[in-house]
């Protein structure tokens, strides 16, 4: 039994925790890229001007065109990425934060999907619209926006 | 009980109507309506913050923040709003605190009630991230806006109710009340006397039937009153008649003594005519010639009293009512008395009665109608002696001898009224019939010897012509007495 224990059951035991352990790192680590419409909003920005927009606090760009934004669904790793890289909240965090803001009236809702597709899909359809998709994501239309420089992060 | 006009009861009725739809337009409608309007709004708050709690549970579930949105921007465009809070429930210790408002940082009060002013509504929301209420809250000044302007509807409905009110109790005033007035004071005039009386009876209603009914009414009735009129003056004449029929005797009677007289002293007259032409004595012939005098002097009056024994039997049954003139009443007794036993006894020739006259000697002339008052006399005596008469028949018809039939009557004068008295120790009216005897057609006589009119006739001869009395005081089979009273 105790060989059994040690030479099956334990080996993988530790093997499905380094999975896990592996999976949640990759999901941290996922890396983003924020893509925009060509009207509206500009080529690169900083990430302090990142987050005052994706925090509804920059409404209008400097051409006036109205922001516009979409992320992916907090439970995806892309979507949790946003939120910590971004905003350095959770998930649930960032749906609460912007419950309020939408619940007060303060800022435009923001657009949830569940794939770097239809994020740019609604950017490309929605002149001012701003998003967070997957690094490496080929664009078909729009542009891609650098934060402190980087084009992914 | 209170007397009310028809006017009146028409005015209480409409004015009912109006003050039971005012109660109900005023009080109970408008009640009704606003709790009607409360509730509504009520369900409205509700369904508004069961679609936030609706939109937050979707947007945190499904992270679709649009729902949570549109819901919002619904709430914050209404006018009403005064304040929408999202209330967060700690899972753990169930504790309430509140999340966010709108406006931003407004006091919700954890025991906000609805009052007057708003209505607070709450709706629960419940997800894996977060669990709460949505607190809803709505001012009632679209409420209150409304419930002024359905009381100043309900006052405006009132106005025009009242308004058509007065207007349909005028009409029915004019259409029911004044007709129905008319027809009352036309009946009351109708019933004095006047049968000239016509209503109005244009409307085709039952008004205007009852007018035309009323009309023709009168227009029968004046028939009828002439042809009543007619019926009873032949019934007076007949009775005329029959008591001139029964004087027929008396007057003969009476005639038949001034007319001996003329004839002895005519033919005395002639005897001394005759002596006239024989006598060559100067004193002799001066003598004759005196007593020719006093022959045609006595001639010449009781030739006048035949004729005026004549002319008042013309003027008894003359058929029209006579004027007044001072009479001798006494006299006008007395020799009606005479013609009425007279009379009688050439009826019944076996029948006597002893007449006793009493009467006062101080009795000045009366303004009487002397043909009707005759009337009375010779219909009374007449009455006395038939109840005489057969008290006596049946008294003999039970062995009785000792009846002696009696006509009593007497004149009096007493306090400027002068009273004739006529009693008879008949056979008396029975007490059952006594209140009857004045009743036009009323008779205890066989049929064929009395009219009925007789008694009823002298009473009406007795107030009516001569605005004196006439009363009768009897005891059956013992007496009848009939007092006139004529006023000087």
């Amino acid at each position: 039994m105790n060989k059994i224990l040690r030479h099956i059951i334990l080996p993988f035991l530790f093997a499905a925790m380094a999975m896990v352990v592996s999976q949640d790192a990759h999901a941290q680590d996922q890396a983003i890229m924020v893509i925009a419409n060509d009207k509206g909003a500009p080529t690169s920005m900083t990430m302090k001007e990142l987050k005052s927009v994706m925090q509804g606090e920059k409404q209008r760009w400097d051409d006036g065109t109205k922001v516009s934004i979409a992320f992916m669904k907090a439970n995806t790793s892309v979507g949790s990425s946003t939120a910590k890289k971004i905003m350095g909240m959770t998930g649930d965090q960032l749906n609460k934060f912007w419950l309020a803001l939408v619940f007060q009236g303060k800022a435009k809702a923001p657009v949830f999907y569940g794939s770097s597709t239809d994020v740019e899909n609604f950017i490309a359809q929605n002149p001012g619209a701003i998003g967070v998709v997957e690094a490496g994501h080929i664009l078909k239309s729009g542009h891609t926006v650098t934060i402190d420089g980087k084009k992914n992060f | 009980m209170i007397k009310l006009s028809l006017k009146s009861k028409i005015w209480f009725t409409v004015l009912s109507v109006v003050t039971m739809f005012a109660f109900f337009v005023l009080f109970y409608f408008p009640e009704q309506q606003e709790r009607t309007l409360l509730s509504n709004y009520n369900k409205e708050v509700q369904n508004l913050a069961n679609t936030v709690a609706l939109g937050v549970k979707i947007a945190l579930t499904e992270q679709n923040l649009e729902g949570v949105e549109t819901a919002m921007d619904f709430v914050r465009k209404n006018e009403e709003l005064k304040f929408v809070g999202m209330m967060q429930v700690d899972s753990a210790s169930g504790e309430k605190t509140i999340f966010k408002t709108v406006p931003d940082e407004y006091p919700i009060p954890m025991d906000m009630q609805s009052n007057d002013t708003m209505i607070v509504k709450t709706a629960s929301f419940n997800t894996p991230l977060m669990s709460g209420d949505i607190v809803l809250s709505m001012g009632t000044a679209s409420i209150t806006a409304s419930k002024k302007e359905i009381r100043f509807t309900s006052l405006f409905v009132c106005f025009i109710v009242l308004c058509v009110g007065v207007f349909i109790g005028f009409l029915l005033a004019r259409n029911i009340s004044v007709p129905v007035l008319a027809l009352r004071d036309a009946a009351i005039r109708v019933g004095e006397g006047d049968r000239t009386q016509q209503v109005k009876s244009g409307s085709q209603d039952e008004i205007g039937e009852l007018g035309r009914a009323f009309n023709k009414m009168v227009k029968a009735l004046n028939v009828a009153e002439a042809e009543r009129k007619s019926a009873q003056d032949q019934l007076i004449l007949s009775e005329k008649m029959a008591s001139l029929g029964q004087m027929t005797a008396g007057i003969a009677h009476e005639i038949k003594n001034p007319l001996n007289f003329v004839n002895n002293f005519s033919s005395l007259s002639v005897d001394l005519l005759q002596e006239l032409e024989e006598s060559t004595d100067e004193e002799d012939r001066k003598e004759i010639i005196e007593s020719l005098k006093g022959n045609l002097t006595k001639i010449a009056h009781h030739g006048k009293r035949a004729d005026s024994i004549v002319a008042s039997m013309l003027q008894h049954s003359r058929g029209t009512a006579g004027t007044k003139v001072p009479t001798d009443i006494n006299q006008l007794c007395s020799e009606y008395t005479d013609l009425a036993f007279h009379g009688m006894r050439a009826t019944a020739r076996d029948f006597n009665c002893a007449i006793v006259k009493n009467f006062e000697d101080n009795i000045p002339l009366v303004q009487a109608i002397p043909q009707e008052l005759s009337r009375v006399i010779l219909n009374l005596l007449n009455n006395g002696f038939y109840a005489a008469a057969e008290r006596e028949r049946k008294s003999k018809e039970s062995g009785n001898m000792d009846y002696k039939p009696e006509i009593r009557i007497t004149t009096t004068r007493k306090d400027g009224i002068v009273i004739i008295k006529i009693r008879d120790n008949g056979s008396g009216i029975p007490k059952a019939i006594k209140d009857k005897i004045f009743e036009p057609f009323f008779t205890t006589k066989p049929t064929g010897q009395g009219t009925g009119l007789g008694l009823s006739l002298s009473y009406d001869i007795m107030t009516k012509e001569h605005q004196g009395m006439m009363s009768v005081d009897s005891e059956e089979n013992n007496f009848t007495e009939f007092t006139l009273q004529l006023p000087l």
